[in-house]
């Protein structure tokens, strides 16, 4: 499984939504695990953003799956970067392949 | 402890440095743990920004404090956001809807404290003799020379520890001890077990509602028990640490015991957390020890920051011993 953060912003429907029925912060983690991924963190932020979440999913393409069927409702805008935990980096950048030096 | 995410991009000049000697990265981890802060997650982005580091720090002012140190600055531009988990985020935008019950004076009354007496195998001795194998408690002797109202402090990192502290104290400072606890979880009206009841919580375990972002407000109650005979259980640290050693101890007890002229007793728990650490529901059964230290008294005068510090000092100390030396090292003359 590949690592990504996602960082959403409310939209003014979301904040609607979300003020009426606080649960549906629950459910879409359980629809995002009914497409392969896995919420291992989610927190709501104070800042540029609303929510940040690492998830865990095979792909790539399932990663794009889930934002863009999470983006759709018009609820959140979501901004998703690739992730690797730091010491995989080191090694990676330490390594002699077309990674490292 | 409160969550915070740091977003961070490296300076242009960095790039070559970080190709160089890509351990580097690594120092931001450790130069958070030098400002108390804990990273819980750190990993390399692609986008916008190029690390996205969670961490664990007792305030906002430490957390930013923490993102100023040299190896990050010079290495990094910063954004830093303060988190707050789902579930509580969940509780806080319903708050509105949830209605809670007290503080319950009459929790110290005669007729109640017997009550409470009476359910005290109930409420926190069963857990005792359940999960605590032993509960080896150190310096209970020094409770004795306790006249008037006592503020009770410890270190905290576990759900467990008011138990142990509970089985620390002695039958007399136990008979009208009081402890604050969630006004949002545990107060709430409402609920359909008996256990949860808001009257319950006064009335069995001895708990008072402390609402969440209450201030100052939040001492007025325990500061009315200890006026009136009351003694009080409260963790300085806030809320429970993952730090190594003691986070950074809020101002409350000491505005309680100055203000009420009490004497604070500290007690340092060790092995607690092992029973039950943060973010777990299981209790293991396991050693756990209590140390009782020798009580503080303040002359008049003394101002709130230097009670805090004398607190601290008389928890922290005994908390770097036991880091270094283990809890068999302080057997003996630990105060």
């Amino acid at each position: 499984m590949a690592t990504y953060v996602m960082m959403s912003t409310l939209t003014d429907d979301g904040r609607k939504t979300l003020k009426q029925r606080p649960d549906r912060l629950g459910e879409v983690n359980k629809e995002v695990e009914a497409m392969g991924a896995r919420v291992t963190a989610q927190y709501a932020v104070l800042g540029g953003y609303d929510f940040v979440n690492i998830i865990e999913a095979p792909s790539n393409e399932a990663m794009a799956r889930i934002a863009l069927e999470l983006g759709s409702r018009g609820t959140i805008k979501v901004t998703t970067y690739p992730a690797m935990p730091i010491g995989e980096f080191i090694e990676l950048m330490q390594g002699s392949g077309p990674g490292g030096s | 402890m409160p969550h915070y995410i740091m977003l961070l991009k490296q300076r242009v000049d960095a790039h070559k440095a970080i190709r160089d000697k890509p351990e580097i990265l690594r120092e931001v981890e450790e130069a958070l743990a030098r400002w108390e802060a804990k990273v819980v997650g750190n990993w390399w982005i692609m986008g916008d920004y190029d690390q996205c580091t969670i961490f664990e720090a007792s305030d906002n002012f430490r957390a930013y404090r923490a993102s100023f140190a040299a190896e990050i600055g010079s290495t990094f531009q910063t954004e830093i956001m303060p988190a707050i988990d789902i579930p509580l985020f969940a509780r806080l935008m319903t708050r509105e809807q949830v209605e809670t019950g007290g503080p319950h004076p009459w929790q110290n009354a005669y007729w109640a404290k017997l009550v409470r007496l009476s359910m005290r195998w109930y409420a926190y001795d069963r857990w005792i003799r359940q999960y605590f194998k032993p509960l080896d408690v150190r310096g209970k002797d020094k409770q004795k020379s306790i006249k008037g109202g006592c503020v009770v402090i410890a270190n905290h990192r576990s759900h467990m520890d008011g138990v142990a502290v509970h089985g620390a104290l002695s039958t007399r400072l136990r008979f009208s001890l009081y402890s604050g606890a969630a006004a949002d979880r545990y107060f709430v009206k409402g609920r359909d077990e008996l256990t949860m009841q808001p009257w319950w919580q006064s009335l069995i375990n001895g708990t008072f509602p402390i609402a969440r972002g209450g201030g100052s407000k939040a001492l007025d109650y325990p500061k009315w028990l200890l006026k009136n005979g009351g003694n009080i259980l409260i963790f300085p640290e806030g809320t429970r640490s993952t730090a190594k050693g003691m986070a950074k101890f809020r101002h409350g007890p000491s505005i309680l015991a100055l203000e009420t002229n009490a004497t604070v007793l500290p007690i340092y728990l060790n092995g607690v957390d092992k029973l039950r650490p943060k973010g777990t529901r299981e209790v293991k059964p396991g050693p756990a020890t209590a140390l009782v230290l020798d009580p503080i008294t303040f002359p008049a005068g003394t101002e709130v920051p230097e009670a805090t510090s004398a607190m601290y000092k008389a928890l922290n100390e005994v908390s770097k011993r036991v880091i270094e030396e283990g809890i068999d090292a302080v057997k003996e003359g630990w105060t």
